[in-house]
């Protein structure tokens, strides 16, 4: 494989950082596809950032090694970083340059060339992220928000094969989120995003894929419906008295795996896991209601949150 | 949109026509771009205004002033050795932060990020600094200085002057060179300026106690030098070794901090 011909982002092998006597990082092994929307979950201190700066070059590995765009992140650090752009997790700039400014001498980092086209493109970039009526504004009386677009801008500006964004929106009020979220989204077509976040919510609404850090270990990566919806999936139901009829006629069917049944005055909760979907779209309100009995005042297809499943990970891993 | 976070509009063109990919490897890479960053927080800024300001008052106004109340003080000696010791010691509080404040800040994290060598972070500060020095806070004091000398005493040192501000701006560039290297080995500015104020206390108290072999490698000796330089005396040690000591003063310690720095987690 030559080094343009790669078709994961990232892959890690064993990549491992010890601080003395800390293990910051325990033997990680990850495969970020090409194109996709990768989040990287972990409470503080999983090693999400030591991460990023292993494949930034930032910091050495202690050992295994990591190849970013098919280049090592070690031998070929240049190449690594001449193809990434990188959002930090608290952006710093220059206090005096402009927003004009920092994208103009970001590029000149990057690239050769006329000004009026390293100028068309730091425009291109202001445009992108909305900061285009502020661009000839000192980078210093930016807020949190405008400081962040412009990171994205500037992690842009060289358009990366890769942009690692460390907690891009974990400081930003929710319209900051929100508009950063949409940056994300608007740049999925042309590149792999890697971000690290603890923000359940945004993975939940941007990723395609996750991975799950603790403690400096993976210890889940999958794409993200797999991850929330699992090998099986469940529904709730309520009905009006004790459910238990429900729950035995349901439990007959072969597609049914589990009923359980919470109940409160006068109303049962029915949880059923199913192994097939189609069957249980198509019968499962269908086989309840068939006795002309039965009074049905919810039912939805249950989906494991994000957060449910992150706490459920860290906490056995805990264990 | 809300006033502080807008909502982005269209999203950019990928197309980039015209520019071409830098593919410099080595030491060498990003040291254009990065210079010109360092020169413009000299020249683009107030920065040059207020050391501009600051040398022409410490230095041409405290030598004005004795010129003009006492005559019988040599003006050329107490301008190159007022000139050298300010300047030193302005080389170690203007540059105590250039590569500590970096990476507290995370400005340095964000640069080598991008394709650049941690070589061409500190040879551009180098560049940078010893520029907006020499320029400031010794050729203009310097111009000055002759001005002032002959509207006040009606003569001016002439050419050896030219000599011994050569030696100013080689003392200028070892303290740098060494200021950098210390914000390379620490992560605080208090020690990289206390070693720096340090080292040049050091050599106005201790340095008539160092055997002249040593002191002609040590940038202490300079400003005695350049003064007797100004003046045509003869100078008991080599002026070329004494120069290629302090150059040599500069190479390693700009290779302790580039060494330190490639090492260093950003």
């Amino acid at each position: 494989m030559t080094n343009d011909d790669w078709t994961d982002a990232i892959v890690t092998r064993g990549l491992s950082k010890v601080y003395r006597d800390v293990t910051g990082l325990d033997s990680l092994d990850l495969r970020v596809p090409k194109g996709s929307i990768f989040g990287f979950l972990g409470p503080n201190g999983a090693g999400k950032t030591t991460t990023i700066k292993l494949l930034l070059g930032l910091t050495r590995p202690s050992h295994g090694s990591a190849t970013v765009a098919g280049r090592d992140v070690v031998a070929d650090s240049l190449g690594v970083r001449q193809r990434v752009g990188y959002l930090a997790q608290q952006p710093q700039f220059y206090d005096h340059m402009t927003a004009r400014q920092t994208l103009r001498f970001t590029a000149r980092l990057f690239f050769t060339g006329p000004v009026d086209a390293i100028e068309n493109r730091v425009g291109e970039m202001l445009e992108l992220v909305g900061l285009d009526d502020m661009a000839d504004r000192p980078v210093r009386g930016f807020s949190g928000g405008e400081r962040q677009r412009l990171g994205i801008a500037q992690a842009q500006v060289n358009d990366p094969e890769l942009l690692i964004l460390d907690e891009p929106a974990a400081a930003l009020d929710p319209l900051g989120r929100r508009d950063v979220l949409e940056v994300m989204r608007r740049l999925r077509d042309r590149t792999t995003i890697f971000y690290s976040t603890h923000i359940l919510d945004d993975v939940e609404r941007v990723s395609d894929t996750v991975a799950i850090l603790d403690g400096g270990r993976l210890i889940a990566q999958a794409p993200v419906d797999r991850l929330l919806h699992g090998d099986t999936t469940s529904y709730t139901l309520t009905v009006h008295g004790s459910g238990d009829d429900q729950a035995s006629l349901l439990r007959t069917r072969p597609w049914v795996t589990g009923v359980s049944i919470a109940t409160t005055d006068d109303l049962a909760t029915l949880t059923v896991a199913v192994d097939d979907e189609g069957a249980a779209d198509s019968e499962l309100l269908r086989t309840v209601l068939a006795d002309g009995q039965t009074t049905v005042t919810s039912f939805a297809r249950s989906r494991r949150s994000l957060e449910d499943l992150f706490i459920d990970l860290v906490q056995e891993e805990a264990r | 949109m809300s006033a502080e976070t807008g909502t982005p509009r269209s999203p950019a063109g990928a197309s980039r026509p015209h520019l071409r990919s830098i593919t410099t490897q080595g030491w060498r890479r990003g040291f254009a771009p990065l210079l010109r960053k360092e020169l413009g927080q000299w020249w683009g800024t107030r920065q040059w205004l207020v050391q501009a300001v600051t040398w022409l008052v410490l230095i041409n106004g405290v030598v004005g002033m004795v010129m003009l109340t006492d005559p019988s003080e040599d003006p050329v000696t107490l301008f190159l050795l007022l000139g050298m010791l300010t300047t030193a010691i302005g080389v170690v509080v203007t540059t105590q932060g250039a590569i500590v404040g970096e990476k507290q800040r995370g400005t340095a994290a964000w640069l080598m990020s991008k394709p650049i060598s941690r070589s061409s972070f500190l040879l551009s500060k180098l560049g940078g600094y010893a520029t907006g020095f020499w320029a400031l806070a010794v050729a203009l004091p310097a111009v000055v200085y002759v001005v002032e000398s002959l509207a006040i005493t009606g003569s001016s040192p002439g050419v050896p002057l030219l000599a011994a501000l050569a030696l100013w701006a080689l003392h200028v560039l070892v303290y740098l060179a060494l200021v950098l290297a210390l914000g390379t080995l620490f992560r605080s500015r208090g020690p990289v300026a206390a070693v720096g104020v340090g080292t040049i206390l050091a050599g106005q108290f201790f340095g008539g106690m160092v055997p002249l072999p040593v002191v002609t490698v040590l940038p202490w000796i300079l400003p005695d030098l350049a003064s007797a330089v100004a003046h045509g005396d003869a100078v008991p040690v080599s002026i070329p070794v004494v120069v290629a000591a302090n150059l040599t003063t500069v190479v390693v310690a700009t290779g302790v901090g580039i060494w330190r720095l490639t090492r260093q987690e950003l």
